[in-house]
Order: C-alpha cells, then structure tokens, then sequence
C-alpha cells in the first residue's frame, strides 16, 4: 500500500516554504503541483539537473552524422552524378541537410525524451482522485509526500503542513503508483 | 476579474502594461478558456463556413491541376516559376515570425511576447502547410512528390544532395516537424487545465488524451523548462536556416538579380517582416472578437509596430543593395534586369511594393499611427501585399528576360493561379479557425507565470519606494 499526504496552499511561495520544510523532515518522495513553472520552487525541492539537454545533445549529434553519412553514401558512392567534374563529395552543399536533420533529430529525441522522463503519458494518476486536486492546473499549488513504508508516522509532516497553513488530505492506494 | 490599476506600478517609461491589472490565476485561466466551451456564435459560422467554401474552391483547382496538368497555370518558358513559388515563398515567409515571436524573443527575455506566441504558432504551422502544397503542386506529377525524399527505391537513383532544392526540402520539412513539436510542447499543459475546467466528460476525455495526463508536477515543470528553452533556442538558427535556404533557390541560379549574395539576410528580414504583418492583420480583429484586450494590449501591438518598422528597413537595404551593385558590377545583363523592374511591363508592381514595404511602414515613426487599430490593421494588410509583389518582382522580372532576347516572354496568371492563390487563404482561415474554436489562443500558463513575475516586481518596486 502507498499512501499521499497531500498539501494545498493559495499561493505560489507559500508552496516554496511547505516544499522547504517537508525537505527539511527528510521522509518519503516529495512532489510539488502547480499551474506553471513558479521560479525557485524546483530548486528548494533540490531536484536534480534535468537530462532533457544531454538527451537532445546527443540526438542532435546523431543527427548531424546521419545526416552527413546519408549524403556520402547516396551522392559518394551508391549513384555518384558527374557534374562538370565537380567533386561527389563536395561538404560545402552537404551542410544544409546536414544541419536540418542535426535540428530534427534533436528535436524529436528531447521531445521523447521529456515524455519518457516525466513517465508520461499517463492518463491517470492516484492524486487526480483527491478532490480539489484539478485546481493544481488551475489556481492551486500542492506539495505531496509519498510515502512507501504502510508504517511511517504521517504526524510530523501533517504537522509541518499545517503550520504552514495548508490543506492537508492523506491518500491512500492500494495499487503500485 | 481583474483588480483596478492602483494596484500596477506605472513604469514612466512603459506606460501600457503588458497585462492589464492584477489579475488572479483563477480570473486568468476564466478569461481566457471560457469561450472555448460556449456555443460558436453566427459570426464565427459565417467566417468558417466562407473559409470552407474557399478550401473547396482550392481542392477543386488542385484536382483540376492535377488531373489536366500544369499547362492550366500560366507559367511558360522562360517563366518556368512565377505563382507556384511566389505563393511559396510568400507563405513561409509569413511563417516564420511565429517562430521568431515565440523562440528569438523567449531568448531574449522580452516579456510582451507571452500573450501572442500562442497564436503566431498556429499561424507558423499552417501557413507552412499552405506554403509547403505549393511545390508539391507544381512538380507536375505530385503523386510522386515522395522521390524528393532519400528512400531506398527499387530503381536505385537517390536526390542529388548539391541541389538547393532538396536542401529546401530538408529545410522546409524540418521546419514544420520543429515547429509542430514546439507548439505542441507548449501546448500540454494548458490542454491539462482545460482537461480539469471542462464540465462534460467526453471534452474531458479528449482534453486529457492530449495533454498526455500533465499533472503539473514541479519535477515534469523543470524537464517542460529546460525542454521548451532549448527547442527555442533550436528554432532560432532553424528559422533562420529555411528561409535563407529558400533564398539559396534563387541566388545559386546565375540569372541576373538572383545571383546574389545579400539574398539570404534579406529574405530572412523580409519573412519577419510579412509574418509580423499577417499576425497583427489576425490578431486586431481576434482579440476584439475573442475579449483579450486585457492580454494583448496597445503594448504589444505597438511592439510588434516598431519591429515592422525596423525590419522594413532592412528589406529597404536589400533593396539598395540589389540595385547598387547591379550598377557598381557594371555587368550589363544585372544592370538591364534592374533597369526592367523600375520601367518594364511589371514596373507597376514593383512600385506598388515599394510603397507598401518602403514607405507605408515609415508612418510607424509616429506614436499616434503606432498606436491606431485601424491605421496598423490597414499598413499591415499593404505590408503583406508588398512582400507578395516582392516575391513577385524577384521572380518574375527576372526570368522573363532571359539571356536571349528571342526566348523573352511575359507571364499572365491564369483563372487556376489566381483560385488556387485565393484558396489557400480559405485553407488557412479554415485550420486557423479551428484553431480558435478548441485551443487555447493564448498560452494560458506562461500568462499566469508573467503575471506571478510582474507581482514580484511589483513589490519589489513597492519595498524600495517604502525604503527611501
């Protein structure tokens, strides 16, 4: 069983502070919800670097060798076209495909790779069952513990919730989420 | 709604804000999704169904065009190109200042473009797909059009990758995937919040298949953050790669006045140009239709002005450039072909575009005109006609005076040329309207994220006041 003590706050740095002080407590999986990117909320969670630039780094660079190795193998050596003795592999005219399909490819693998990185898509998720939650796209900011132990004590972070002057709803799911 | 302006520090040097008062996430989210589930008036049915009626008219001449072939166009020998690449040319010209709107100004940090990129987006989207029927159309055997693409095929021929035109293809296709995808990234979590504002089921469920189940969550924000930065960054030296491939098409011809090297900077300005255009010819009527004054304000539209005004006189300069080096190359051909544009049979229109793209624009100088709905709405729509005249001018007047005088002819555009010219504008009103009945038109979250920006600034602002 897992369970979600869940935390509803009106105003973006209010959240900031609730997500400072569970960190602080150090139990179960902390999770913030909200309408849009509030700045410093990420970083007071202290969540790692996201790997979406790497991702398309690398994307991008296979790219740009697809692209390149494409127009060689097509223009260079399958069905080389004499054209007034102009060199077949002539880099000067690869460079445009090349750069687009750099572009393109880097552009799908981030895509795909935000997607899989957020676990989505996911349609539904444990918390969309809390009532209220659906004003976390809205006009709400949420901060959630996940806790995996059946176990823990859910005391000190109701407790640290609330005095923060947060709603505070504890889940429970008997399924793996 | 929103709360009274005592609330809005007044910046003396920026006096129309970019949003209007305070208002809250939930008055945000209110104003601008709450359309989206009224009933379509009868104003929008018109439009739409004008739109439509305008879409069968261009399947109709597609049809026509393909079934008795291009000799129904008017293009001849030597004016192997005219409409079907001018009305390309033109279209993804205009495309490019959705991508210029929603990435180079995102890197810039300028602020005013939050209310409008949504917007400019969808018009980059369709006006690629408007533009991008165009060659497909004027290959003559359209059916074939995949052979432009690297595929292993039986008959083992590949593209010859020393083309500009394949270049194009790349350039062009990449553009629409990029810009499909940026759009689409920005779009998830604002399908989210109308997944969770919609009352009955069934939008419900459609809006939540789209948005792919977004949360909110602080952890995906921080992947959406970091991916939606660098696809604009991307898009940057993207938008400026289609259009100066589009330019490398002419200038790696060695025709006289299109074997030139000012091409690629001039074109990519002109794009900017004609996109600002169209977006302020769409978005002056929209925002009144649609109540998002409050969003996009005089501030924006002014902005979006002043950028016209500077890219007018960057065409202004390609314009210069062109006609001086024709003269400084004393190469008589460039000379002739300069010469033919200023006195020839297409002289009129080459007027009517320096009217539109030269002069018109310079009434932007004043603060009255820049600020004038009307006044901007009419310069915008002479805007977009001079850079079609532009395309027009580069195309025509060049090839048809060839190198032979025996080979000259001039080019007349058929009924088929015009209707299918027309009819793109009924293709793209019908997807842009569209667009409007079931997408949020304006970014909805980055809107609340400018709105918490400003109330820190704001008091930040009241702090330092109450300090001295």
């Amino acid at each position: 069983m897992i369970r979600f003590v869940l935390g509803e706050v009106k105003h973006p740095d209010v959240a900031i502070d609730v997500a400072r002080a569970i960190a602080k407590l150090g139990v179960g999986e902390v999770d913030g919800f909200g309408p849009f990117p509030v700045p410093g909320w990420d970083d007071a969670m202290k969540l790692p670097k996201s790997r979406v630039p790497l991702i398309m780094l690398c994307g991008g660079l296979t790219g740009v060798f697809v692209g390149f190795f494409l127009q060689w193998l097509t223009n260079g050596w399958d069905y080389p076209i004499n054209v007034a003795g102009r060199p077949l592999v002539s880099a000067p005219a690869f460079i445009p495909a090349t750069f687009e399909m750099g572009i393109l490819f880097a552009a799908i693998s981030g895509v795909l790779g935000f997607i899989a990185l957020c676990g989505l898509p996911r349609v539904w998720h444990p918390l969309f069952e809390v009532p209220g939650f659906e004003r976390a796209t809205v006009d709400r900011f949420f901060v959630s513990v996940r806790l995996t132990d059946p176990d823990a004590d859910t005391t000190p972070i109701v407790r640290a919730f609330e005095e923060l002057g947060a709603r505070v709803t504890v889940v429970e799911v008997e399924t793996k989420a | 709604m929103a709360a009274g302006g005592n609330a809005q520090h007044h910046d003396p040097l920026e006096p129309v804000p970019v949003l209007v008062g305070r208002p809250t996430n939930e008055s945000i989210t209110h104003s601008l999704l709450d359309y989206l589930w009224l009933r379509a008036g009868k104003r929008f049915w018109l439009l739409f169904l004008a739109a439509l009626g305008l879409t069968g008219v261009y399947v109709a001449l597609c049809i026509y065009t393909i079934a008795v072939g291009i000799g129904t166009w008017g293009n001849n020998i030597p004016v192997g190109w005219a409409f079907g690449i001018i009305n390309f040319v033109w279209w993804i010209g205009i495309g490019h200042a959705g991508t210029l709107i929603s990435a180079i100004l995102l890197l810039f940090q300028q602020k005013w473009r939050t209310s409008i990129n949504r917007f400019a987006e969808a018009m980059t989207l369709f006006a690629v797909v408007c533009a991008g029927l165009y060659p497909i159309l004027h290959l003559g055997r359209p059916w074939f059009f995949y052979w432009l693409f690297p595929y292993p095929s039986a008959s083992r021929v590949w593209p010859q990758f020393r083309s500009a035109l394949v270049w194009d293809v790349f350039a062009v296709s990449t553009y629409f995937t990029v810009s499909l995808l940026f759009w689409y990234v920005g779009l998830v979590p604002d399908l989210a919040t109308m997944r969770d504002v919609a009352k009955s089921p069934r939008r419900k469920r459609i809006y939540g298949i789209f948005s792919l189940g977004w949360r909110g969550s602080v952890r995906h924000w921080r992947h959406w953050r970091s991916l939606y930065l660098l696809l604009a960054g991307i898009a940057t030296p993207l938008v400026l790669s289609v259009h100066t491939v589009v330019s490398f098409d002419f200038a790696t011809g060695i025709l006289p006045g299109w074997h030139t090297t000012v091409f690629p900077p001039y074109f990519v300005a002109g794009a900017v140009f004609s996109g600002f255009a169209l977006v302020m010819t769409l978005i002056v009527p929209a925002r009144k239709l649609f109540h998002l004054e409050d969003v996009i304000t005089l501030k924006h539209l002014e902005n979006m002005n002043k950028v016209m005004l500077a890219t007018s006189w960057m065409v202004t300069y390609g314009y210069a450039v062109e006609h001086f080096v024709a003269w400084y190359s004393g190469n008589p051909y460039e000379t002739y072909v300069m010469h033919n544009r200023e006195t020839g049979v297409y002289a009129p229109i080459f007027w009517l575009m320096i009217f539109c793209n030269v002069i018109a624009p310079q009434s932007f100088w004043f603060k009255k005109a820049r600020t004038s709905l009307l006044f901007m709405w009419v310069v915008s729509l002479l805007i977009n006609v001079g850079m079609w005249c532009e395309r027009f001018v580069i195309i025509v007047t060049s090839l048809h005076r060839d190198f032979l005088p025996s080979s000259w002819r001039d080019f007349i555009p058929t009924w088929v040329d015009i209707g299918i010219y027309i009819g793109t504008f009924g293709l793209f009103g019908t997807l842009f309207l569209l667009f409007l009945r079931f997408v949020p038109a304006v970014a909805v979250a980055e809107v609340k994220e400018l709105a918490y920006e400003l109330e820190h600034e704001a008091r930040h602002h009241e702090m330092a006041e109450g300090a001295s």
